[in-house]
């Protein structure tokens, strides 16, 4: 019954494990910042702005995201 | 003979503000018109338009300022940082009306040059006055104590999602002599109070008339470029940002 109870715990805390670090591998990469800064862009192009403009629009999205992304990962690493 | 001498001295005191004024500094007000994308509608880039949308209400707390001679002038970006706001839609907000470029004017050449930094490098954009085609409609209204009278133009932007014509709309007063406006629009028969492009208006808050003389003198350094090329630099980068982001993927 020990060994059970046991093996049960050691299983929860692996798959616990598991899906926090994939919970956080996808929260501390930049993927979602590089698709959202196109649909910007993208959406200022259907109104007719110059690509210049469209551009440094979806630029200005995308420092910003990358920067979110870095400070929390920063704060993450550093309570963990 | 003193009643005439007074009546005389009135009359230059009243109008020595602006007849003999050598140069005019007109500050303006930016004003969003509306929404700038149609509300969202739960696709997948209905974030992105919230954004855009909510970076477009903070066009409201933009200002600028043009200086001008009788032949010349300057228009550039008069925003103060403001540390109540988001500063992604701020930023994106300062974009909109373009406040980190300069705009140049020259009546006597016919050119107008926008000088602006895009990649981190300074470009300057020159283009010819007599390219607005102004229309002058008979249209008026009254801004302030100035009878204006209502000037359009158009222009293309043509971009990967297509082509299209944007209008533009211009009230001016012949009661202040200087031909000049936001933005690098120019060439009409008195200043602009208001103007219209992309749903922002930029709307005239203060008229101050100086009697110095005011050299305009050359933009700040940068390399000559079209805008026809700077899009195309833009279209470059981002497909390299976009090719770069699939092979990540």
């Amino acid at each position: 019954m020990k060994i059970k109870m046991l093996s049960f715990l050691v299983t929860v805390i692996f798959m616990g494990s598991l899906f926090s670090s994939f919970t956080y591998g996808n929260r501390f990469n930049y993927d979602h910042c590089f698709g959202e800064a196109d649909q910007v862009e993208q959406n200022l192009l259907d109104q007719g702005n110059s690509a210049e403009f469209a551009y440094a629009a979806s630029n200005g999205y995308l420092d910003d995201c990358i920067n979110d992304v870095d400070i929390a990962a920063a704060e993450y690493f550093a309570a963990n | 003979m003193i009643i005439r001498a007074l009546y005389l001295l009135i009359l230059l005191g009243f109008g020595s503000n602006r007849s003999f004024s050598q140069h005019i500094i007109v500050d303006y007000k930016t004003i969003p018109n509306g929404q700038y994308i149609e509300k969202s509608d739960g696709s997948e880039s209905s974030s992105s338009k919230t954004l855009i949308n909510e970076a477009f209400e903070l066009v409201a707390l933009m200002t600028s300022q043009l200086k001008a001679s009788q032949t010349e002038s300057i228009f550039l970006g008069t925003t103060q940082m403001n540390s109540d706001v988001d500063e992604l839609n701020f930023k994106l907000a300062k974009l909109f009306v373009d406040n980190d470029s300069e705009y140049k004017c020259d009546l006597m050449n016919n050119s107008t040059s926008r000088w602006c930094t895009v990649f981190g490098k300074k470009f300057i954009i020159n283009s010819k006055i007599s390219d607005f085609d102004w229309k002058l409609t008979k249209e008026k209204k009254q801004i302030g104590e100035y009878n204006c009278y209502k000037a359009i133009c158009s222009y293309e932007v043509i971009n990967t999602s297509g082509t299209f014509r944007k209008n533009v709309e211009a009230w001016y007063t012949t009661d202040i002599p200087y031909r000049f406006g936001p933005k690098g629009y120019c060439g009409l028969p008195g200043l602009i109070l208001e103007l219209t492009d992309n749903k922002i208006s930029y709307v005239v808050n203060n008229i101050s008339f100086k009697k110095e003389t005011f050299i305009v003198g050359a933009l700040p350094k940068g390399e000559l470029i079209t805008q026809k090329k700077l899009d195309s630099l833009a279209n470059k980068a981002s497909e390299d940002r976009r090719s770069k982001f699939k092979k990540k993927e």
